[in-house]
């Protein structure tokens, strides 16, 4: 595994531990003092001035990375390399062989970038690449808090598949101020792994958010567009139906994960304030429920479509209102970089719109749970109404 | 006792919450929309057109159109989009796309230019010649919109942008809204207005010039641009003293000795000698970019942030600012000429001695001014604002310098500590600086002062847009808040104008006074020095 931390940035200090608190001490003395930080600065060529180059670790975040294999570790490392803040310290944590031996083998390296400055100054961050083999992969919860930079915020991204009941799990949760995961990865259907994970943060006081989730942006966007029509924002509290269809996949009979449709309904019921009347259950390969909106009852339908597509991928969102004699038919589409908007009344057409919003990348989600995590405005809301649904 | 019932007006408290218990709840709802709440996604423009008078000018090519493509291809633009360019030039769409495309090699920010995307942006580009004064130029326009609407679904909504010179702006006006082509009636479309400052030459020409487009456009159709305001740094300003509790409460008369606002600049008027000797630092420099960043750091917190309650703030602070009369402009005002010198190592010539500049000329290219600000919050604090060209070093800041401790308790040491200063670099160097008194390790109590210091770059790696690209963007989104308001225009050149007409009713001024490579004239610092202050050291 080999990485350039970002594109401007230099490899300027390596080395390789055999346990925690090896790695621990040796960062540790690396920063102490102006002659061991020498080692970082070295080679460095002094200004016109004469002055030593100054290296200092950016004063951001740990970042936990744990990943099912050294080739998800590097690719979450790509993703790591374009991100607008590098983290001070990044774990890249791979547990290996659950039933071997112990062992922790870790490879420490220092990438620093010259600030823009002009005094020379190189802003570094710290990567720990980290095998963790048989009960030590088993404790990453007792491995992590030694490791992570004292006063800095933690961010777990959890890149592996979730088990909810895993007390290790739990207690690394208690130690990192915000977990990200990918609900859509999730064994089954997913929801359930998803609702437990939820229901385990919040008693670990966790904040979550879920790549899935962040990934909808424009499908947010497009719905809310719509209702700041006037003809059509007056539908907004008299809906009678959200649809969402989903791709079924190919012709494997694998159960879809259905993670990314229920987020839909979840953020609609949480944005209208909405109350579950009935949660989501699975009848003929869909899903339904019920929601009330201030006593409207909004039937909820979750609809798998023989597609090629990514199994589980949204597919359109149809949202059915009526009011005073008058019938909305709201659609919403979104294939590749454009997103189309289609809002009837009665079935005349009163909004279309289409416009271009990318597919975000891995990086850019990344990014935005790391830069806009910390007060994330819409997951700890959608979260909480995801559980309900599920139920 | 007579016991009324729930609903008629009267009964116990306990009867009202029995009744309101039975009550159904009905959950009292804004007129907002819910949806949007928590929505932070970079949103697209509707579809739309942009139109572009000047497009073979220099603005045009420098930086609009290189803001516009940016934009496409950050898919922030809609699909349907269309750039049509309004010039006095022959010219045809190929000919304009293959002028457009060879000023974007030359001025776009992410460079090489991604071939797709400059295609599919190309495709949307046409030409239009036509005068500015020539009401059939204007038919002519209208006609081809109708048809890009037509063809192209965008919509009616357009964007018109005077990327002219400012003598232009009331003929194009006028122009536009004899061909109604500013109407926005029924399901026509949004239509807006991009002008670029100057905003008039003085208070009665910006009045003049307001009135002119507002007899065509509403206010809330026009977008005054300074591109100083589009600028993350100046945006930040509002980020950092809003979005942090611990600075506000000391953001006071109270705690703050002065504040320094500077624009200093290395190069000297290049190309635009002519256009320079017209307008000079301070109608170029300090009555916009200078007083916007007053006002962004004097302001009071606005309610939200909607452009209405924010521009309400920053009109409220212009007006508060104290006037220097003409018999005081002397004392609070500096103005220097640079004369040659020597800039990193190269030796320059004087102003006199660039193109297009008379030689005897009286334009200043440097003002430094004192103002004082008449509120409750400001009262007594000097605003020391300075702008000059070829200036040392090329930086762009404001530092707040706060008041000494009350005791000095260290003072016996000898080494008394220095008061605190904030500073918030807008450029070339983004950053925040804050210093601050700490002991020298040792068995001595010795003080000395330290930085903590923020910088954009070692924080984010991330680019910041072009302030064009923020600003083209939010006028298409129909977001005025980094736009100035005619008001807001009116009441920065009010302050401006007592010493314009002092400076034009007193003796020939002794120019230049200062070398280029040096930070201006001496009476500049005598401005803070006879005040027990000096100019901080960039």
């Amino acid at each position: 595994m080999s990485l350039t931390a970002t594109e401007l940035s230099a490899l300027r200090w390596k080395s390789t531990a055999t346990s925690v608190a090896e790695a621990d001490a040796l960062l540790a003395r690396l920063w102490g003092s102006t002659e061991s930080r020498q080692q970082i600065t070295g080679d460095l060529i002094k200004d016109a001035d004469g002055k030593t180059p100054i290296a200092v670790r950016t004063g951001v975040m740990n970042l936990v990375v744990v990943a099912p294999g050294a080739e998800r570790a590097v690719g979450a490392a790509s993703a790591l390399s374009s991100l607008p803040r590098n983290p001070s310290r990044t774990l890249f944590i791979v547990p290996r062989d659950p039933e071997g031996p112990p062992t922790f083998r870790a490879r420490l390296e220092i990438f620093c970038a010259v600030t823009p400055r002009g005094d020379g100054t190189s802003a570094c961050t710290e990567l720990l690449w980290i095998d963790a083999s048989g009960e030590a992969g088993r404790h990453l919860s007792s491995m992590v808090p030694q490791l992570s930079l004292h006063d800095l915020p933690t961010l777990l991204w959890w890149d592996h598949t979730i088990d909810p009941s895993s007390k290790d799990l739990k207690e690394l949760l208690r130690g990192v101020d915000r977990a990200l995961f990918n609900g859509s990865d999730q064994r089954g259907a997913g929801i359930n792994v998803v609702s437990d994970l939820v229901k385990v943060a919040a008693s670990t006081g966790t904040a979550l958010s879920d790549f899935s989730l962040i990934r909808q942006a424009r499908w947010r966007d497009a719905v809310a567009s719509a209702f700041d029509e006037p003809e059509v924002a007056p539908y907004l509290h008299s809906l009678t139906e959200i649809r969402a269809t989903y791709s079924a996949g190919g012709n494997s009979s694998a159960p879809v994960n259905i993670v990314k449709p229920t987020y839909h309904l979840a953020w609609l019921t949480s944005r209208l304030s909405a109350s579950v009347v009935t949660p989501l259950s699975e009848k003929d390969g869909a899903w339904s429920g019920l929601i009330s909106d201030a006593g409207q009852r909004i039937a909820l339908r979750l609809q798998p479509v023989a597609d090629a597509g990514h199994s589980g991928t949204t597919l359109a969102l149809h949202i059915k209102g009526e009011r005073r004699g008058g019938t909305l038919e709201l659609t919403v589409r979104v294939d590749g970089a454009t997103t189309q908007v289609q809002a009837a009344i009665n079935g005349t057409l009163v909004k279309e719109r289409i416009f271009r919003a990318k597919r975000a990348t891995d990086a850019e989600l990344l990014s935005n749970a790391l830069e806009l995590g910390e007060v994330d405005p819409l997951s700890p809301s959608i979260l909480r109404t995801f559980v309900q649904l599920v139920g | 006792m007579k016991s009324g019932k729930a609903g008629e007006g009267g009964g116990t408290i306990r009867d009202l919450r029995i009744a309101h218990k039975g009550k159904k709840a009905t959950p009292k709802r804004s007129g907002k929309n819910p949806l949007r709440s928590g929505l932070r996604i970079e949103r697209v423009p509707d579809p739309n057109i942009v139109v572009l008078f000047g497009a073979t000018g220099d603005l045009a090519h420098r930086k609009v159109v290189p803001a516009l493509y940016h934009l496409w291809a950050g898919d922030l633009l809609p699909e349907r989009f269309a750039l049509v360019c309004f010039g006095r030039r022959e010219a045809s769409d190929e000919s304009m796309r293959s002028d457009l495309r060879a000023s974007l090699e030359m001025y776009a920010r992410v460079k090489p230019i991604d071939e797709k995307r400059w295609s599919e942006f190309a495709l949307r580009i046409s030409y239009v010649k036509g005068a500015f004064d020539d009401p059939n130029s204007y038919a002519a326009l209208s006609r081809h919109l109708d048809a890009i609407d037509a063809n192209s679904g965008t919509s009616g909504n357009r964007l018109f942008y005077l990327a002219t010179p400012a003598s232009s702006f009331p003929e194009i006006i006028r122009g536009l809204g004899a061909a109604g082509l500013d109407h926005e009636t029924g399901e026509s479309g949004w239509r807006r207005v991009v002008i670029e400052k100057p905003f008039g030459r003085d208070l009665e020409s910006a009045v003049k010039l307001n009135r002119e487009v507002g007899k065509v456009f509403r206010e809330s159709q026009v977008y005054r641009i300074d591109h100083y305001l589009g600028k993350e740094t100046v945006r930040n300003i509002l980020i950092f003293r809003f979005g942090n509790l611990i600075f506000e409460p000391i953001w006071h008369r109270r705690y703050i000795d002065h504040i320094q606002i500077t624009v200093a600049e290395t190069i000297g008027v290049e190309s635009r000698g002519a256009f320079y000797e017209e307008t000079g630092a301070l109608r170029d420099i300090l009555q916009n970019h200078l007083l916007q960043l007053l006002t962004l750091v004097a302001m009071e917190p606005p309610a939200t942030l909607d452009a209405e309650a924010l521009r309400d703030e920053k009109v409220k602070v212009l007006r508060a600012v104290r006037l220097i009369s003409p018999e005081q402009v002397d004392g609070q005002v500096v103005r220097g000429q640079y004369g040659p010198g020597w800039i990193g190592a190269t030796e320059v010539a004087g102003y006199r001695g660039e193109p297009a500049v008379d030689p005897a000329s009286e334009t200043e290219t440097f003002v430094a001014a004192r103002f004082e600000i008449d509120d409750w919050r400001w009262a007594g604090v000097p605003f020391y604002l300075r702008a000059g060209k070829r200036l040392p070093k090329r930086a762009t800041e404001i530092a707040i310098q706060f008041k000494d401790v009350p005791q000095r308790l260290f003072s016996q040491t000898g080494d008394a500590p220095e008061s605190n200063m904030l500073v918030i670099r807008i450029q070339p160097d983004e950053g925040i600086l804050l210093r601050f008194a700490a002991k020298v390790p040792g068995l001595g109590t010795d003080v000395r002062p330290v930085n903590m210091d923020f910088a954009y770059g070692s924080a984010f790696s991330v680019e910041s847009p072009d302030a064009y690209e923020t600003l083209i963007l939010d006028a298409l989104l129909g977001d005025a808040s980094l736009f100035t308001r005619a008001d807001e225009v009116e009441a920065a050149w009010r302050i401006v104008d007592p010493i314009m007409e002092s400076w034009l009713a007193g003796p020939e001024p002794q120019l230049p006074n200062y070398a280029a490579g040096t930070w201006g004239p001496e009476e500049a610092d005598a401005l803070l020095t006879r005040e027990g202050r000096r100019w901080r050291r960039l």
